[in-house]
């Protein structure tokens, strides 16, 4: 069917094709015959057109009566006024009678129009028009329509016949394939064959499916052989498997336990059995992140035992370690489920609270802590008091991050032992400041106050007019066993703000003293020796009464000693400040200002000032008499001093160039390198026994 | 009369015949009349002078070596300004040139010549011989008198007669397109 419907439609486009053509052709072919009548005509009433001769014009058009399609035809003159024409009788044609100027052939349909234009020689002298039927056009259409028709049913009733015939040897034993493929699929029937041959396609298709079935039937039958053997072996490896899988599950036990004890060691303190640092790091990060996320409060609570090294040192490691091990349980004790105590190692623990409330959460908790400790610790018979001291560091007000918290809550603790120990404290901003090395420092120099690691050096003061030592002022060192010699412009700063500069100030009046009294004993009885004081200990109470204490103890006369303020701790509390100088000096004890000029202080304060001596400062010094600028500030305090009938004294002095200056301006005791630098005390008996065999001192330095 | 073996479609028609015709179509046309009123006698006579060289041959000698095609008038010129403008058309390949020769001597350097009424036809005639010059005259009998060409006013159009004898004789060969519109054709064999 399919073929009869593909020649149908190819024959009908060759066809359309065809008649298409054919009309175009005879259009043509009416055309070229117009345009050749037109030409005729042309040609014949040229002369009858230029010589005004209608009747001869007429006579050219009259052969067309023998032109059957021709309908009608004009011959016009240049002004386009008929000249001559010729109609088919009985059709009841007009002519046109303008717009002639154009050639053209227009194809009406039923009629075909043609306009042209008459020249001779090269000049227009009229038009033609001629209008001819379509009859012959259409005839030629209709017979070559008719051909296409009879052609069209011809070959449609061929192709019939042969399509049935085909199909009858080419489907028939296709189908029979096809049935046959079916079976074997359906049934799972390999031994089944198709019957039929020949030497064609179809016959080597037929015979090639039976050879293809003889191989699957052959196939089938091995993988049937195969399967029973491959069950038998699968159902012998099973067995095998399951043993092996009991042997492996139970060595993969053994592993797991194994593995689990030492993650548990590698995370906790063997000691205590607290988490370890590490353990507490990871806590720490994954609470942050926690706390982060539901936007909570977490806190770091750092301990660190009070005087624990003592009892370790004491009574022995054993009793330490089951005291960190009683403490470890109490911490436990002291918080929740979900709260993290770990042993950093030593005498330090760290506590993390987690989704804290507020920061007054955590320092209930360390309240709890130090409450806890407050019942003594039996080992072994003793009855252990310990306490701690605990810095506070809340997540996210202290720090967003473990370091920074972590490092926040040492910070604090450090300051809570400061405060004097079994205190909870939390971080503040202003600690930081300080920072850790200061506090480190701080530490330190507590250390070395108890070890006896500070010592005061002696600067010998000169008079440069009886070249004699005439007294020492007292300056603190501090060398560190491992550090060495530590500035005082770095730990001073560090004991004031620690308060560490009391119990130190108290031990430099005291050793300064001790140590004149035995250079007074020695033979030397009219030195002095001058310490400078803080503002810490200026504003003490009852700092006058220690002097004289201090005085008492090692058997000094007050005149002997001098004590030396700056300008600008005077000026922190200008009337306390007067009031235990006034009792100082009622004391017979003589009071110098240090510094001087450095500060801002008025003249007018200074006049109130109990002051005996003014020390001129070594940074005014170094440049005379080079800098014109120090020798006017120089001589200016100089002039003051004279005129408010103040000692002097000069600091600094280094050269000789120095020591001429200030000797021209009257001034009479100097002190610096150009003599000798501070020293030990050991050295000073040498030097002032020297001095008496020198004669004087300034050979010395000559 | 009957020398136009390739027309026989219009010399099928009797000249009456084709008279009566032209009086039709002129009556049934009006611009026609119009423009046959308005356009003079002198003026379509101007205007078949100039045909009248371009339907006729001249032998190749005659005008190989000329520059211009002249057209001459001898005797009483009845187209005055009308016939210059003719001057510079082209004919026979050449420019038109228009000349009203003094002395009669001249006129055989022209290739076509219009005698005048008041001219001497024959001895201009005798003068010309079998010289290639194409003769045109009004005048009554010249084609009798040897003349090639003579126009006649048939119904008030100008129409001519054709002596194809003497346009042999003066080697010029007239267009048979020419003979079939001209009145009556002489001299033929």
């Amino acid at each position: 069917m399919l073929i009869v419907v593909i020649s149908t439609v190819s024959l009908l486009i060759a066809s359309i094709a065809f008649i298409t053509t054919d009309r175009i052709n005879a259009q043509q072919t009416v055309s070229n015959n117009l345009g050749t009548m037109a030409d005729i005509i042309a040609a014949n009433s040229s002369a009858a057109l230029l010589f005004s001769d209608p009747v001869a014009a007429q006579e050219t058009l009259s052969f067309l009566k023998s032109q059957q399609h021709i309908q009608s035809a004009a011959i016009y003159d240049r002004n386009e006024m008929e000249f001559a024409s010729y109609i088919k009788p009985g059709l009841g044609l007009e002519l046109p009678a303008s717009d002639l100027q154009n050639e053209n052939i227009l194809f009406w349909g039923d009629y075909v129009e043609l306009f042209t234009r008459i020249f001779y020689e090269g000049e227009l002298i009229g038009y033609i028009y001629l209008r001819s039927d379509m009859e012959a056009v259409h005839q030629r259409l209709m017979w070559f329509m008719g051909i296409v028709v009879v052609v069209l049913l011809v070959s449609l009733l061929i192709t019939f016949v042969l399509s049935a015939h085909l199909q009858r040897i080419i489907t028939t034993p296709l189908l029979r394939l096809s049935a046959i493929a079916r079976r074997v699929s359906t049934e799972k029937n390999y031994s089944v064959r198709v019957i039929g041959e020949g030497k064609d396609e179809l016959g080597n298709l037929i015979t090639d499916f039976n050879t293809m079935l003889d191989e699957i039937q052959s196939r089938d039958n091995e993988l049937r052989k195969y399967r029973l053997k491959l069950e038998e072996s699968v159902t012998k490896r099973t067995r095998e498997l399951e043993k092996a899988n009991a042997l492996l599950e139970q060595s993969k036990q053994q592993a797991e336990s194994v593995a689990s004890r030492m993650e548990y060691h590698a995370h906790h303190d063997v000691l205590t059995g607290l988490p370890n640092r590490i353990l507490l790091n990871d806590r720490i990060i994954s609470e942050l992140a926690h706390a982060r996320r539901q936007q909570t409060n977490a806190a770091l609570l750092f301990l660190d035992l009070d005087r624990f090294k003592i009892i370790n040192d004491s009574l022995g490691h054993a009793i330490g370690d089951q005291l960190l091990r009683a403490i470890a349980r109490r911490l436990n004790n002291c918080v929740r489920e979900e709260d993290t105590v770990a042993r950093l190692g030593g005498d330090e623990f760290m506590v993390l609270l987690p989704r804290i409330s507020g920061s007054a959460d955590a320092g209930r908790v360390a309240k709890k802590i130090i409450d806890s400790l407050q019942d003594p610790v039996s080992c072994n018979g003793h009855e252990l008091h310990i306490t701690t001291s605990i810095g506070i560091s809340i997540f996210p007000y202290d720090g967003t991050d473990a370091e920074t918290l972590i490092k926040h809550a040492d910070i604090s603790m450090y300051r809570a032992k400061e405060l004097g120990r079994n205190k909870a404290v939390y971080y503040t901003a202003e600690m930081n400041a300080g920072s850790r090395k200061q506090l480190a420092m701080e530490t330190n120099l507590r250390k070395a106050v108890e070890r006896n690691q500070l010592r005061l050096f002696y600067q010998p003061k000169i008079d440069i007019n009886k070249n004699m030592i005439v007294g020492f002022e007292a300056l603190l060192r501090w060398k560190h066993p491992t550090m060495g010699f530590i500035s005082p412009l770095d730990f001073i700063p560090v004991a004031e703000d620690s308060g560490l500069i009391v119990p130190i100030g108290e031990w430099v009046l005291k050793t300064a003293f001790t140590q004149l009294k035995q250079w007074h004993n020695a033979g030397f009885d009219e030195l002095t020796v001058a310490v400078n004081l803080s503002s810490a200990q200026l504003s003490r109470s009852g700092f006058g009464d220690f002097i004289a204490e201090a005085l008492g103890e090692a058997g000094l006369e007050p005149r002997m000693a001098e004590l030396e303020i700056t300008e600008n701790m005077a000026m922190e509390n200008i009337d306390s400040a007067i009031t235990v100088l006034d009792g100082l000096k009622c004391m017979g004890v003589s009071i110098a200002m240090d510094d001087f000029g450095t500060g801002y202080s008025s003249l007018n304060y200074l006049r109130r000032l109990p002051i005996d001596t003014v020390k001129i400062d070594k940074s005014f010094v170094r440049e005379i008499p080079d800098s014109t600028e120090d020798v006017t500030i120089a001589s200016t305090i100089i002039a003051m001093a004279q005129s408010l009938k103040l000692s002097l004294i000069v600091e600094g002095v280094e050269n000789a160039r120095q020591l001429n200056f200030f000797r021209q301006q009257g001034v009479n005791i100097v002190q610096g390198y150009l003599f000798s630098k501070p020293v030990p005390a050991a050295e000073v008996l040498k030097m002032l026994q020297s001095q008496i065999l020198a004669g004087t001192v300034v050979n010395l330095v000559k | 009369m009957t020398s136009h073996n390739n027309m026989p479609l219009l010399h099928g028609l009797s000249r009456n015949l084709r008279g009566l015709l032209a009086v039709m179509l002129l009556s049934a046309s009006a611009p026609a009349m119009a423009d046959e009123t308005r356009i003079s006698e002198h003026q379509v006579k101007t205007a078949f002078l100039y045909n009248f060289s371009r339907f006729v041959t001249w032998p190749q000698a005659t005008l190989q070596h000329r520059p211009e095609f002249t057209l001459c008038v001898t005797g009483s010129d009845p187209f005055g300004p009308e016939l210059d403008r003719l001057a510079g058309k082209t004919v026979q390949d050449k420019r038109l040139v228009v000349r009203r020769p003094s002395r009669l001597a001249m006129i055989d350097d022209c290739q076509l010549v219009y005698i005048g009424d008041d001219a001497a036809h024959s001895e201009i005639l005798l003068l010309l011989g079998k010289q290639p010059v194409l003769t045109v005259s009004d005048a009554a009998g010249f084609t009798e008198e040897g003349g090639i060409i003579q126009f006649m006013l048939i119904q008030d159009k100008v129409r001519f007669r054709i002596n194809v004898g003497a346009a042999n004789a003066a080697g010029l060969n007239i267009s048979s397109k020419l003979l079939s519109l001209a009145d009556s054709v002489t001299g033929g064999n």
